[in-house]
């Protein structure tokens, strides 16, 4: 008996004597009006207490009449036999009232006020944080019985909002759950009770005014400050408001919000992210590369062009010295040797204002020309590409300059032709990129075709037979860039192709001039006065490309980061029901059917978890766990099988075509053969990508795995192997055929980059066949052969990674075809308007089911349009069903950010570097035509900066002792790993604390059981209950 | 509410102009002002909400349309979309006027959310707890599912909404409505009674940190700071 009573008394006292003795002091050194409340607050509570009754408490509760205040507690389900005293207690734990109370809630943030001031304002002498929260929180869970008291803590609150700066006000209102009238009235406390500190609450503009208001037609200078940051405000809210507005697909992405949730709402965020990355990769591109380039078309070639051209040939750099860029060039090949020699090296060879030279010496001679338009029958010219061409040389147009531009090439050429090599055809050519000059890599006897390679813009052909000199030339009917060229595809969009091949589009287009140069090569003759800043193509060129990489790096691994800690927190290993539960519903959802289906699919889940769950608790048997075993093992197997099979496949079937191109080439079989043979390898690849996800989906039906989350992890990883390891296989192929078999004059950059412009194209393709029929069929699969009702749902993962391995593609051409970023673009725009179509079809639908099916009055015609529409849409939009697996999205968000840093971005960078750093660009075309690698473009261009300006000799120091230097980069990556390993330990620390931390909780727990418990007694022995004494206390 | 390029959205600045409606409140930035503005020269006093006239009832500083001409072609689908769920007649006070519940559930965004009662009787400030709304109210509402709103306020309602007896804690009876939400209310639909059993079970185990048999706000919030996508999904578009 006497140890319940004794706690009788103990329990007013503890929670009066002890919090006090704690808190008062440095309570009442804040402010003297606390100490009276609380005071107070202690009278009242002890009365209470020692009182004891249920009905005073009651009674208490009913004055407050205030809906949130606590009500009388029904009978509880976890503590069925507690008393009714004893749950009143309970019910005004703290940890209970905060959830609902108001009171509780200002209560809580004024103890986070006062512990903000006294962290600025205050030495932490008086150990406040730690004292001023119990004692307040019994303070005001009392208050919540009386309003007037209640204002009390408000005004209390509001006083110690008023002692903080502005952003530290706004920053604690912001974080206030309360209720917007609450928060207004918090705020505008101070103005009307403290007008004298109206000026200390100063920054902010809501109190920036209220004095102004009052008194406003004094002060003029007042309102034109009012005026000028109403102003400015409203230019800003306008400004916020425009860039809301300008936020696109804001509505398409609420409808598949509302209509998928969250899940396929991530595949679009995730597209619309890699917009983003492509929209600045080609900005970068346009603004450095390609617009200059286009500015400056090739044609237009200047002294760096002639140094090239001098280098090449040798021949006429006397005269091509100090010319000015106002050159055509063009190119006269004379395939047939043996023939008669119909075209001599003078100006009788063209008809006007042409001079050919035969091709044995070639000359190099600026002009301008103008190209005739004749007709010639195409045959003829095409018989000529195919065989051979013996030699080539290369003329210059003099138009308007009549005879005296003409003798003067007549002079250089005739100096050097030889009369044994006259070809039965001769063949003008003017090409539209001056690189076309670089013609000395056909050397003469070697059977190629120089103009298949370079693009030329007209091709003009004499027949020979009749031997006579004054026939007029004939212009090819159609460039033979088109005709000839690598790949016309048979479809539209890919003959574009053949129509690009001498465009911005390519690396090979791009010319390696400078601007507004005001040195000579050799940096002799400097001019320093010149006063514009020199722009060299090249090295735009590669630091455009260096620049975006690493600028889209930085992104990627941020957004990575940001990801990581959004989806990732230390210690969160279990709670996945209370997680399911909590977390589960999508508030975004807002389509009645999909309600529906989102609540079959978490009910599905919950049930996938209860049995996951149930199916952990009894382990397999060693039989079944065998059994598993080799079924597992035998998939991957079959798996990895199928990937080494498509990659052998894909090795030796570019090794064939490559070889049959080459033979068709010179065997001058059909063009449309050859272009069909180079479409061969990326529907191949595209194909296998189509294709083998669905075997996979087979063998992951098959193989069962335990959780789905496993499942999806399992898909991803045997698609993403597949892909990286066919796209590696390709970089290898693309980087060796430059080696083994493209002619060393030809552009290699140029037919790699054409290679990835059509592997994305094709992809698209395919992706589009996918989204057409390929799901069609899948769902046909479902619904005939399994018999299963759902259509297939939408796969994340799948088309994920398709977006990933499309973004690899266009990263790895990027260096080759710098408008292949628009082509992404373009694709990334058309895949999300043809993918999320899906929400068009209820409409189709309820259309159909509107239309009588007898016809009658109505219109069949409505009806045919509906169910057209409808198949359409069904055909489009087979993927109906939201996804029913457990998909976290922030989760799979991160991965898939993850995997589109890591393999794709990671693999993409690598070669490019590789290719950067290693290999020998063509000696053709492109902008780095003259340097053995790309990179040496940027180390030449250091020297000469370092020649040319020797004021600027840190920066040349800096590349020579922190880039060119490997210990900097080595103490570099020791710092960097040093950083993670320190990062690794913090980690490792935390989670030390959080167990700590979470025995304290527990251990907590325990004494609340057993302080429940004991209070139960002492009521309990009130109302004559039984007290059931607890395990601790028998361990007492 | 719109989802916003930067930390903050700009709610409705002010309403329509002769609208009379003296906001220009970013509600969850705390940036309460009680500024008036619209063209309702010389009558804002008169006019303004209770909210104003409390802080305030002095002299007509509302007749400043300067301060708000700049915002008000801002001012987005709040306002628009509440006044709309008012009778044309009462447009004009829009700020005086409570919409009751069932008007306030046609709004397609609660229509078919199985939590639509809860969430009006979180956000209503009525004083008879029938759950009709004033703007102040629906902008709370709009504030809290927003993009911009913190975690903790997300949770902090969340918990509310959850707690469907309003006695600040999650027992097994909330929990056993909640789940029942979540997978629909009819008797098909339901989970049989042993799994709802072993689920409740599972869940207090998991996030019943003091192990007193019911979840409070913070073993709420413990397990809602784990799962990163709530912020995400707790949120309603506008």
């Amino acid at each position: 008996m006497t140890q319940p009573f004794s706690f009788t008394l103990c329990v007013p006292e503890s929670r009066d004597g002890a919090s006090p003795d704690l808190s008062l002091g440095d309570e009442g050194a804040m402010h003297s009006s606390f100490q009276e409340l609380l005071r107070e607050q202690e009278l009242q509570e002890l009365q209470e207490l020692t009182v004891g009754g249920r009905e005073n408490l009651a009674h208490g509760a009913a004055a407050a009449g205030r809906t949130e205040v606590w009500e009388e507690p029904e009978p509880r389900g976890e503590h069925p036999d507690f008393s009714s005293a004893t749950l009143q207690i309970l019910a005004r734990m703290p940890s209970r009232t905060i959830g609902h109370s108001r009171g509780a809630i200002i209560s809580q943030c004024y103890n986070r006020t006062t512990k903000l001031r006294r962290r600025n304002s205050q030495p932490p002498l008086h150990q406040a944080s730690r004292s001023a929260r119990p004692s307040l929180r019994q303070y005001d869970l009392e208050l919540d019985a009386s309003r007037s008291e209640q204002e009390d803590t408000h005004s209390l609150l509001v006083k110690e909002l008023q002692t903080l700066s502005s952003s530290q006000r706004n920053h604690i209102l912001q974080a206030m759950p309360v209720s917007l009238a609450e928060k207004r009235s918090l705020r505008s406390v101070p103005t009307r009770d403290r007008g004298s500190s109206r000026q200390e609450l100063g920054g902010h503009r809501s109190t920036l005014r209220k004095p102004e208001r009052t008194r406003w037609p004094l002060s003029c200078c007042g309102q034109l400050k009012h005026d000028f940051i109403t102003g400015f405000r409203s230019l800003w809210d306008g400004f916020l408001s425009l860039l809301h507005s300008l936020q696109p697909w804001h509505q398409s992405l609420k409808q598949i919000g509302g209509r998928f949730g969250s899940s396929v709402l991530s595949y679009f965020l995730f597209l619309k992210t890699l917009l983003t990355f492509n929209a600045f990769l080609f900005l970068t591109f346009l603004i450095f590369v390609v617009a200059t380039q286009a500015r400056y078309p090739p044609a237009a070639g200047n002294s760096r062009l002639f140094t090239g051209l001098e280098l090449l040939t040798g021949a006429v750099s006397t005269a091509l010295e100090g010319e000015t860029s106002e050159t055509h060039l063009l190119l006269s090949a004379f395939p047939s040797p043996g023939a008669a020699p119909t075209c001599p090296a003078t100006p009788r060879c063209s008809g006007t204002d042409r001079i050919c030279i035969p091709c044995s010496a070639g000359a190099l001679l600026p002009a301008q020309s103008q190209v005739l338009q004749r007709k010639v029958p195409p045959p003829c010219n095409r018989a000529w590409a195919h065989r051979t061409a013996a030699a080539a040389c290369i003329g210059f147009l003099w138009p308007g300059q009549g005879t005296g531009s003409q003798g003067r090439a007549g002079g250089e050429g005739s100096s050097t032709t030889t009369a044994e090599q006259h070809p039965s055809w001769c063949l003008e050519v003017e090409p539209r990129d001056h690189r076309d000059v670089g013609l000395e890599g056909t050397s003469r006897g070697r059977t190629k075709k120089p103009e298949t390679h370079l693009g030329l813009s007209s091709l003009f052909l004499k027949p020979s037979s009749d031997g006579d000199p004054r026939l007029p030339w004939e212009p090819m009917q159609s460039p033979p860039a088109l005709q000839l060229g690598e790949a016309v595809g048979p479809t539209p969009v890919l003959s574009l192709q053949g129509y690009f091949t001498q465009t911005l589009m390519y690396y090979g287009y791009y010319s390696n001039f400078t601007l507004n140069d005001p040195c000579t090569p050799s940096c002799g003759r400097c001019q320093p006065g010149k006063g514009h800043l020199p722009y060299n193509m090249p090295l735009a060129y590669v630091f455009t490309i260096g620049v975006s990489f690493f600028s889209t790096c930085i992104l990627l691994v941020y957004s990575m980061s940001r990801s990581f800690g959004e989806s990732y927190r230390v210690g969160s290993t279990s709670g996945h029901f209370a997680m399911k539960v909590f977390c589960a519903w999508d508030y975004k959802v807002i389509q009645r059917r999909s309600v529906r289906l989102q609540n079959e699919n978490i009910r599905t889940q919950l049930k996938e978890l209860l049995g996951e769950w149930q199916s952990k608790s009894r382990p397999l048997s060693l039989c079944r766990r065998l059994g598993r075993m080799v079924v597992l093992s035998l998939a991957w197997a079959l798996s990895l099988g199928t990937v080494l099979g498509c990659v052998i496949a894909v090795y030796y079937l570019s090794e064939h075509l490559l070889k049959v191109h080459r033979d068709s080439r010179d065997g001058g079989s059909s063009e449309a053969r050859q272009e069909a043979f180079l479409l061969v390898l990326p529907m191949v690849v595209s194909l296998m990508n189509l294709v083998m996800p669905y075997l996979y989906n087979l063998l992951a039906a098959w193989e069962k795995q335990e959780s789905p989350a496993l499942e999806v992890y399992v898909a991803i990883c045997r698609n993403l192997i597949l892909k990286m390891v066919v796209l590696g296989l390709l970089c290898y192929h693309w980087l060796s055929r430059k080696r083994g078999y493209y002619l060393e004059d030809e552009c290699w950059e140029t037919s790699v980059g054409q290679e990835l412009y059509r592997f994305v194209v094709m992809d698209f393709v395919f992706t589009l066949l996918d989204t057409f029929l390929g799901e069609l069929l899948w769902r046909l699969i479902l619904e005939k052969k399994l018999m299963r009702k759902q259509r297939p749902e939408f796969d994340i993962a799948r088309n994920v990674l398709e977006l990933i391995y499309g973004q690899t593609l266009t990263w790895l051409g990027v260096l080759f075809c710098p408008l292949l970023p628009a082509v992404q673009i373009l694709k990334l725009v058309l895949l999300f308007y043809i993918k999320k179509q899906w929400p068009g079809t209820p409409w189709a639908r309820e259309h159909l089911s509107c239309v009588p099916a007898d016809g009658g009055l109505l219109h069949s015609g409505q009806k045919l349009v509906a169910g057209l529409t409808l198949y359409l849409q069904t055909s489009l939009m087979k993927n109906c069903q939201s996804p029913s697996k457990p998909w976290r999205a922030s989760h799979m968000s991160t991965v898939f950010i993850t995997l589109l840093c890591f393999p794709s971005f990671l693999g993409a960078a690598i070669f490019l570097s590789y290719t950067i750093w290693a290999v020998r660009p063509s000696k053709t075309c492109g902008p780095f035509r003259m340097q053995e690698t790309i990179y040496e473009s940027g180390k030449t261009w250091v020297q000469e900066l370092e020649k040319c300006s020797p004021n600027i000799a840190w920066f040349t120091w800096i590349h020579k002792h922190l880039v060119g230097n490997t210990f900097f980069l080595f103490f570099v990556s020791g710092v960097l790993l040093a950083v993670i390993y320190l990062h690794i330990q913090v980690v490792k620390g935390q989670r030390r604390i959080i167990r700590l931390l979470k025995e304290q909780i527990a251990n907590e727990g325990e004494d609340k059981v057993f302080l429940i418990q004991r209070l139960q007694c002492i009521y309990g022995k009130q109302e004559t209950h039984p007290c059931v004494p607890g395990r601790k206390e028998l361990n007492a | 509410m719109p989802r916003s390029g930067g930390g903050r959205t700009q709610l409705p600045a002010c309403p329509a102009p002769g609208g009379g409606g003296p906001w220009g409140a970013l509600p969850w930035g705390g940036v309460l002002e009680t500024e008036t503005c619209g063209g309702a020269a010389g009558s804002g006093g008169a006019k303004g909400p209770a909210g104003v006239a409390e802080v305030g009832p002095g002299p007509p500083w509302g007749a400043r349309p300067v301060s708000c001409r700049g915002t008000c072609w801002t001012s987005t689908s709040a306002h628009k979309r509440f006044s709309e769920l008012l009778p044309k007649e009462e447009r004009e006070s829009i700020l005086l006027k409570r919409v009751p519940k069932s008007k306030i559930l046609t709004l397609p965004e609660l229509r078919a959310n199985p939590f639509q009662d809860r969430i009006c009787r979180v956000f209503s400030t009525a004083e008879d707890g029938d759950g009709s709304m004033s703007f102040e109210d629906f902008l709370d509402l709009l504030s809290v599912f927003s993009d911009s709103a913190t975690v903790e306020i997300k949770s902090h309602y969340a918990f509310r909404i959850f707690d469907f007896d309003d006695d600040g804690i999650l027992d097994r009876k909330d929990l056993e409505k909640l789940v029942n939400c979540l997978t629909g209310e009819g008797d098909e639909t339901r989970l049989s009674e042993s799994e709802m059993d072993q689920l409740i079970q599972n869940i207090l185990e998991e996030s019943d940190i003091d192990k007193d048999g019911t979840i409070n706000l913070s073993e709420f919030q413990h397990v809602i700071s784990r799962s990163p996508d709530f912020a995400s999904s707790f949120k309603i578009v506008l």
